[in-house]
């Protein structure tokens, strides 16, 4: 049980039904701010799901440098005596903004707004919505593990003939 | 690993770790160049003014779906340069396997073993050992004169007894097999943990 005992990062599952509520804390995010849009992640990068005008973005790539982004921070942070690293982290551009903030332990959100979107606005609806996320997932912190389900040796065994005729080996 | 019942994604994280210029980032573009482009996402890469990787480089790729789930692996290389120790940290969060990339020129014994001990360090920081975690190792630059025999970098590198790749990476030799090597690891430990 090696992987499960690690210290920072356990194996997440996500079921269906967190899956959808947490698309809909997004999407009343996304409502109550008129942002562009709204991401949610795992601390290591990895995309969950997101709310909003994101067509035109590469999401796999934005989360990865997120996450990058807010784990260098976080060792700023303790750098300078913050231990438990900053609360959020804000970006300014010419026309868009975007706020970073964490929930949890092993997962990120991110807010995407135009300038004319006020910061104070989305920090209180991004705060509303960290609360509600994190009860969410401490309810699901307690689901069942199914990877079992899927995750055998037919399936290392599949994966292998699913690379070659990918890479054409 | 990440997984998400509702879009049925498997998530992995495997970083390319080794020291500085021994090809990390090499693997990564021969890959991205060589897989049809609706598998993968963009290539990011973080690099200095002088073309070094500055903080990482990331390959997303999807290989097909297997009994109702799409695996996607997460790729990521570190900056190998020695003052970029925090950041070889961070990047080493939430990974599910190992790809280390030395380099087989003789008078790159030194760094190699100092990469490999960094990576030891960082692992049992975060509570894991080289002796149970999934890597391979890729003894890459085999096509360039002076290289060690490859029983010597063995008996140097291979103290876990895991999975060896001879590769000349520039040329795409041995990239995508230590890709599937990997991959492999990383399922086969997964079925060990459930």
């Amino acid at each position: 049980m090696e992987l499960a005992k690690r210290r920072e990062q356990p194996q997440i599952m996500l079921s269906t039904e967190v899956y959808n509520q947490v698309s809909e804390v997004l999407r009343d995010l996304v409502a109550s701010t008129r942002a562009d849009f709204s991401i949610f992640c795992d601390a290591n990068g990895h995309p969950i799901t997101h709310a909003g005008k994101a067509a035109q973005v590469n999401l796999s790539a934005l989360t990865a440098l997120v996450a990058g982004d807010f784990a260098a921070t976080t060792e700023i942070a303790r750098l300078i005596g913050e231990r438990d690293g900053f609360k959020f982290l804000f970006q300014e551009g010419e026309n868009r903004n975007i706020y970073l903030c964490n929930v949890g332990f092993n997962f990120l959100l991110a807010v995407i707004f135009e300038k004319a979107v006020a910061l104070g606005l989305i920090r209180i609806f991004a705060n509303k919505t960290v609360d509600r996320l994190r009860q969410i997932l401490e309810k699901a912190a307690q689901a069942e593990n199914k990877a079992s389900e899927f995750l055998d040796v037919e399936f290392g065994a599949l994966l292998g003939k699913e690379f070659d005729r990918t890479f054409k080996l | 690993m990440f997984v998400n019942w509702a879009l049925q994604e498997l998530n992995l994280k495997i970083v390319y770790y080794g020291p500085g210029l021994s090809g990390k980032t090499t693997n990564l573009e021969f890959i991205y160049n060589n897989i049809d482009p609706s598998l993968r996402g963009d290539l990011i890469t973080l690099k200095t003014r002088e073309e070094r990787t500055l903080y990482f480089d990331f390959l997303q790729l999807e290989i097909g779906r297997i009994k109702g789930m799409k695996p996607k692996f997460n790729l990521y290389t570190i900056p190998g340069q020695v003052y970029y120790a925090y950041s070889r940290k961070i990047i080493l969060r939430g990974v599910d396997g190992i790809v280390f990339v030395a380099d087989s020129q003789a008078d790159r014994m030194a760094e190699n073993l100092d990469s490999l001990m960094d990576l030891e360090r960082n692992l049992i920081e975060d509570g894991l050992s080289l002796q149970k975690f999934p890597w391979v190792l890729q003894y890459n630059k085999r096509d360039l004169p002076r290289c060690l025999p490859i029983s010597e970098m063995n008996a140097k590198l291979n103290f876990s007894k895991v999975p060896v790749v001879e590769a000349a990476a520039a040329k795409g030799v041995g990239v995508l097999e230590t890709l599937k090597a990997a991959i492999y690891g990383v399922v086969g430990q997964v079925q060990k943990v459930i």
